[in-house]
């Protein structure tokens, strides 16, 4: 008798709907997929050996690079860790600062899982509208730190610089005159908060028209209802957070939860599913993006509102003025420890998470009392979503997995650091 | 009626035609396309390219080889040598940074206390060969040199947030 | 003991400690600018004020001893607030020069600043600039940055005995000043660079090459003399930066010579040797190793072949590992020969039955509870710097100290006596105490010997005895001009029976890092010991192995070695350093490695057993010595030579590592003293046109990488190569300070004529080790000057 065997199938690393470098090994019954084996480890950096190494203000920049769509999030976990155990809190304004990137942030990524998972399910046109959007907000990252993605941004204590009075300008060319060219600055003409006011003022209607496209879509719909259910028992056994959990109908958000920074004095709502499929997924993460344009713009008209410092005023965590430093010897050897050896964290251990674009993202620090951490370990919110990969897919055909796989929002850069 | 309505929009595509729409509307608006390279998307005058060395009005340069950049940079991107020049001044004998390690995070910039190293808002270079990635202390002069009047110009902007 | 509180924390305190000495022995953090564990408490800082329960004000925690009971606060609100003032005003006239300090990162007032003083002070006004002073090769001064914590000339006044800088002005105007503009002299100078809180005073060869956290630290062993000071060695990116002094307090406390400290500088010498090489047709090539390991084997087989026993001579130099040594010396035993020294400066060893290895009776830290000590024949500062130190402070603590000499040397404290005569006199000198000491403790024996009949003690002879036998701990110690002298043994062994009749210990100098364990290797492989004047007068070698050695400057009679070597037909040199005369001389050259560059071990004065090893890869081809004898060993088909480690060899080393060797009974050294051999060298008649040379290796000059050292070279404890005399001799040949001389003695040289004036008369004083001086003959004896 010939033997009949399970068909294996290697599906990525190289393969464009893989999100990345993962390595999927599947077994397919026909077309039906009997086991699925996510191969981890191909974008490993070693980024918590590595903070190990440094101390802790230059592992920030690291943090950037770790879910690298969604990195002032990131960063914000980072330094929050590093806040708990110095036992400071930031000023207000920064404390906005911080949520207002936060949630760009989550538009940011939003935005581009939902261009990516279109483009996988067959929606090209879907593609190019979100990446319009992020351009206006990769501009406002590169406004405020100098870098349109790895922004190293956040400091412990605050955020590195307020919020610049200008955007940068187009300049006329032979493509387009002085006239076109002013209109394409219209909304540069204010600070950057009038440039994000535009944007939030606009961008309800660019979800309307996404979901125009997709919501309704009979195509969308068939590639995505009912394939990857997951019950919310089954969810919280298996660690999901954020968008993930939500979706299947628990409503657990870090920032209703365990608000932290000032979530506790904004006004906003926390969408949850009710069928735990690929499409409650798609639902709960555009309605995220309206939340997340609601609680912008909440930040703004504080900002607005109320200047002020947006670092602790304390030398022995936050380096001086640049020009306090050129004058004054206090100024200057703190400045000079700073940058040479950083500052030392107290004994102790601190677990810091932040409701991450892609469910909880923590950062657990131990301290021996040194200048760098004694271990860092991150939680990445892809990672047990990853693990769930093969109950997810498990009796699906096998174009369903790319449904599955990207109605999960992974990114390596977290899952392998 | 509701059922009605469902059996409507099956066969009359409905939902598909008002993406069509969406799509429809968006072929035809005046495009948004920048024409690199004659045309460039603004850039931040804070924004982290290519590093350059910077000199005081009178031609000296300014590093005085205080070595914080290189401590401070995470990716271990600096390599400075340094000795006691002629005049007894402390200046470096070799100032190099390997852009294949640099992660741009603008440390650098932060440490050095006489604003010698900068990021300027360079982006667009290319290496042709290996080790071109290495920049060396003259080539870092030199794109300070160069570009002096717009790094000038991007610091003080700056200068009233840091 | 009293109890004491501090922070809440109940402790037990001797009575009469100060509060910072009961915190640190607590491990509590008290800051502190001018208080230092070795130097005397002067309390001008104010760093260290802490809050004393029913003290109105703060007070200093350097100066105020404990009462019982007391309770003390370090970190109250009153304290931090005094700390934190003391800080602003440090910090009022401070430059803001961090970036360009070398002291930047590991800098005490930068640390205190972070962690007790403001993070900004109203101060806007100009700050205090003082004028810098240059004083020589070893520290650069930026007196600006200088905060009079004043423990730059306490080291000077209460440790190193030698005033070199001190505080002109007062208050605002107080500056740190060298009172006479010049360089500093004393030996272990550079030790201010560590005790400098500040970036005042930095060492200057380091100047600006590299920041404290680039560095990565290695222990190691100071290789230049036989305390074998603990030291850190600095290196970055695979090269030697600077070395530290590591707290050691049986060996060097925290201090450090200024040797052990700068001659890392050699290590990237322009004269490095960084290949092997060959001669070919008088023409040097450099090649790989294998050719010139494979040339050297071939070239010791024929001689060995050709000649037979001890046709090949070993010199090696003293500052050899045991590892290196033992390889050596195994090699020699397969190439048939006896002839192997590390005696190349010293000359008599006719004592070595009896005392078949170097001697030193006491621990280096039992130097300073010595209460009468006589020294013979010692430049003290300029062979064992740290000794010096120790005896310093025995001095200090009240003892006694005799001195005999061939000069008035300048000591770093003050005599008990002092007599200069000769090196040929002192053996009647020490036969004198002899004498006087046979009066109350009768030997026979001694009594007859003839030296002790002659013997005229006198009043200070008397003196010296007395002390020595009056005191429970008294220490005789024979310096580097006894140990060179040609009559060393002779003088060790009236030396001994000092000793033994007045129950003092006897210790000696002895040349390199390690002679006293290279004698236990002779004496484990049962190798005659010999010095290389006797090996090279005696025989006639074919073949010479040179290790890490420059004859013609380290060697006892660099003229002899001379033709020894022009007569050989096969000179094959393990050196680190290309050096003229080397290659005059040599056939092969085998680049080795040095300093930090190999792992070792050596055998301090104290017999106390050091490892060491290696934290940068040699400079070019070099390797460890051991291993090229290794090599050659191989290469001749010998059994063994098989190790892959030092640490292999070592374990070898010690299979058949002998005890300390005992010392001889009074007995025995009169019997020894009775033989014929041991009669004095007579030199006594030194002609009307004569002198008497007396020569010492100079403190900077006595190794290989020593002498590369720039730095030490241009410092001001170095001596340039020169002619010494005092007023009368300088008549009596019609010269003057700065004139040049011809010298003759065996071989011609000029030397410029320098003023000594505790030289004796007709006795000159030539230094060795220099270029200048390497076709002279024998260390002491008749020399003849001519003006020019």
């Amino acid at each position: 008798m010939t033997e009949i065997r399970n068909y294996t199938l290697n599906f990525g690393p190289q393969h464009p709907a893989a999100h990345g470098v993962l390595r999927l090994v599947l077994e397919l019954d026909g077309e039906v997929i009997q086991r699925a084996d996510p191969h981890v480890g191909l974008l490993h950096r070693a980024t918590e050996k590595l903070a190990e190494s440094k101390p802790f203000n230059q592992s920030i920049g690291y943090m950037d690079r770790l879910d690298y769509v969604s990195m002032m999030c990131n960063e914000h976990a980072y330094v929050m860790a590093i806040e708990k155990m110095l036992g400071i809190t930031p000023p207000i304004r920064a404390q906005y600062i911080r949520v207002m990137f936060d949630e760009i942030t989550r538009i940011l990524n939003h935005l581009l899982w939902l261009g990516a998972t279109s483009l996988d399910l067959g929606a090209m046109s879907m593609f190019l509208y979100a990446f319009k959007e992020r351009e206006d907000l990769m501009d406002c990252y590169e406004a405020v730190s100098g870098a349109r993605m790895h922004a190293t941004y956040y400091r412990p204590g605050g955020v590195y610089r307020d919020l610049p009075d200008q955007m940068p300008k187009y300049e006329p060319s032979i493509f387009c005159n002085e006239k076109e060219t002013a209109k394409r600055n219209a909304n540069r003409e204010g600070s950057l908060l009038d440039f994000i006011t535009n944007f939030t003022d606009r961008f309800p209607g660019c979800v309307d028209e996404y979901e125009t496209l997709l919501t309704d879509n009979r195509i969308w719909k068939q590639r995505t209802v009912d394939i990857g259910v997951v019950s919310p028992e089954r969810a919280l056994a298996l660690g999901f957070t954020g968008p993930m959990l939500r979706a299947s109908g628990v409503a657990w958000d870090l920032r209703k939860k365990q608000p932290y920074e000032v979530y506790d004095q904004l006004d906003f709502d926390i969408p949850i599913g009710s069928n735990g499929d690929c499409y409650d997924r798609y639902l709960v993460r555009v309605q995220e993006m309206r939340e997340s344009n609601k609680i912008i713009q909440q930040c703004v008209k504080w900002l607005k509102a109320n200047p002020g410092p947006v670092i602790i005023d304390d030398r022995k965590v936050a380096p001086p003025k640049r020009a306090n430093m050129k004058t004054n010897m206090e100024a200057m050897i703190h400045h000079f420890k700073l940058f040479s050896e950083g500052y030392c964290v107290p004994e102790g251990e601190a677990y810091a998470a932040v409701e991450h674009p892609k469910g909880e993202f923590g950062i657990y620090l131990i301290s021996d009392g040194a200048n760098k951490p004694y271990r860092l370990k991150i939680r990445a919110a892809g990672f047990p979503h990853l693990a769930a990969l093969e109950e997810m897919t498990k009796g699906h055909m096998l174009a369903d997995v790319v449904s599955v796989l990207s109605s999960q929002d992974i990114v390596f850069g977290e899952i392998d650091r | 009626m509701k059922f009605i309505k469902k059996l409507f929009n099956i066969f009359f595509l409905t939902e598909l035609l008002k993406g069509l729409k969406v799509t429809g509307k968006k072929f035809f608006a005046p495009k948004f396309t920048v024409q690199f390279p004659e045309e460039k998307t603004p850039t931040s005058s804070r924004f982290r390219g290519l590093h350059a060395l910077r000199r005081y009005p009178n031609g000296e340069e300014r590093c005085i080889a205080c070595k914080l950049c290189e401590a401070v940079c995470p990716a271990l991107a600096i390599t400075i040598e340094a000795e006691p020049r002629e005049d007894g001044s402390r200046r470096t004998t070799k100032y190099e940074i390997d852009l294949f390690k640099c992660i741009y995070c603008g440390f650098c910039e932060e440490a050095c206390p006489v604003d010698a190293i900068v990021e300027t808002r360079i982006m667009h270079y290319h290496f042709e060969h290996r080790s071109e990635q290495i920049m060396t202390k003259d080539k870092l002069l030199a794109i300070g040199d160069k570009y002096e009047p717009m790094i000038a110009k991007d610091k003080a902007a700056d200068s009233i947030y840091r | 003991m009293i109890e004491i509180e501090i922070d809440g924390k109940p402790l037990q305190a001797p009575q009469g400690a100060m509060i910072i000495e009961v915190a640190d022995a607590n491990n509590i953090r008290i800051p502190r600018f001018c208080y230092h564990k070795k130097l005397s408490v002067a309390a001008n800082c104010r760093m260290c004020l802490v809050e004393v329960e029913k003290m109105p004000k703060t007070v200093p925690a350097c100066a105020t001893p404990v009462t019982p009971g007391m309770k003390i606060f370090t970190e109250s609100q009153k304290a931090r607030d005094s700390q934190r003032a003391v800080m602003e005003f440090l910090l009022i006239n401070h430059p803001l020069d961090c970036p360009i300090c070398d002291q930047g990162g590991e800098c005490e007032l930068q640390d205190n600043a972070l962690s007790y003083g403001n993070d900004n002070s109203p101060y806007r006004e100009t700050k205090r600039v003082v004028k810098d002073e240059d004083i020589g090769s070893l520290v650069a001064t930026e007196l600006t940055r200088c905060i009079q914590c004043t423990r730059c000339v306490r080291f000077g006044q209460e440790i190193a005995g030698l005033r070199e800088l001190g505080m002109v002005q007062r208050g605002e105007h107080s500056e740190i000043r060298t009172f006479m503009k010049q360089a500093l002299k004393s030996e272990v100078s550079a030790n201010v660079i560590d005790l400098c809180p500040v970036g005042a005073l930095t060492s200057k060869p380091f100047r600006f090459t590299a920041r404290a956290w680039e560095l990565n630290q290695h222990p190691g062993i100071a290789a230049h003399d036989a305390f074998g000071s603990h030291i850190y060695l600095h290196t970055r990116r695979d090269e030697l930066m600077r070395v530290i002094p590591k707290d050691n307090e049986n060996i060097n406390e925290c201090w450090l010579s200024d040797r052990d400290r700068f001659s890392y500088l050699g290590v990237n010498s322009a004269e490095r040797l960084l290949s092997p090489m060959i001669k070919r047709n008088g023409q040097w090539h450099a090649t790989d190793w294998e050719t010139a390991l494979l040339f050297a084997s071939k070239s010791l087989n024929q001689v060995k072949q050709k000649y037979g026993n001890n046709a090949i001579l070993g010199l090696s130099s003293p500052n050899t590992t045991l590892e290196e040594y033992y390889l050596f010396a195994k090699l020699m035993q397969v190439l048939d020969s006896q002839d192997l020294t590390y005696h190349v400066r010293d000359t008599d060893l006719r004592d070595a039955a009896l005392l078949p290895e170097p001697h030193f009776g006491i621990s280096i830290a039992d130097i300073e509870e010595q209460k009468a000590i006589f020294v013979l024949g010692s430049l003290l500062a300029a062979e064992l710097p740290l000794m010096s130190l120790r005896m310093r402070k025995a001095i200090l603590g009240g003892a006694c100290i005799d001195v005999i000499n061939p000069f008035n040397y300048d000591f770093n404290f003050s005599l008990t006596s002092e007599t200069v005569c000769t090196p040929q006199q002192f053996a009647q000198e020490l036969a004198s105490i002899i004498k006087v000491l046979l009066k109350d403790t009768p030997n026979q024996a001694l009594a007859d010997l003839a030296i002790v009949k002659n013997a005229q003690p006198k009043a200070y002879h008397e003196a010296i005895a007395n002390r020595l036998k009056q005191e429970e701990k008294s220490f005789i110690y024979l310096g580097a001009l006894a140990y060179h002298a040609q009559d060393a043994a002779l003088l060790r062994m009236l030396a001994l029976a000092i000793a033994n009749l007045t129950n003092s210990q006897f210790g000696m100098y002895t040349d390199g890092a390690n002679s006293f364990g290279l004698a236990k290797i002779h004496r484990a492989l049962s190798i005659p010991v010999q010095a290389s004047t006797t090996l090279a007068a005696n025989s006639n070698h074919k073949a010479i192995m040179l290790h890490q050695l420059e004859p013609s400057l380290d060697c006892a009679n660099p003229y002899q070695m001379d033709k020894l070597l022009d007569q050989a037909e096969m000179v094959i040199a393990l050196t680190s350093f290309k050096e003229p005369n080397l290659l005059q001389h040599a056939d092969v050259l085998f680049p080795i490695s040095t300093l930090g560059e190999t792992s070792g071990t050596l055998v301090n004065l104290e017999n106390k057993v050091q490892n060491f090893a290696g934290c940068i890869p040699p400079k070019g081809e070099a390797r460890p010595a051991w291993k090229v004898f290794r090599v050659l060993g191989n290469l001749l088909n010998a059994e063994g030579f098989d190790e892959n480690s030092t640490h292999e060899v070592l374990n070898k080393v010690f299979e058949n590592f002998p005890d300390d060797a005992t010392l001889p009974s009074l007995a025995e050294i009169a019997q020894q003293l009775a033989d014929a051999k041991f009669q004095p060298v007579d030199n006594s008649n030194t002609a009307h046109d004569e002198c008497y040379r007396l020569t010492t290796w100079p403190i900077y000059r006595v190794d290989n990488l020593v002498r590369r050292s720039d730095a030490l070279q241009t410092s001001g404890a170095a001596k340039p190569a020169a002619v010494w005399m005092n007023e009368a001799t300088m008549k009596k040949f019609q010269l003057q300070e700065g004139d040049k001389v011809s010298i003759q003695q065996s071989g011609n040289t000029q030397l410029n004529v320098y003023l000594e004036a505790g030289l004796p008369d007709q006795v000159v004083w030539v230094p060795a080790g220099f270029n200048e001086t390497s076709s002279l003959g024998e260390n002491f004896g008749k020399i003849v000057i001519n003006k020019i």
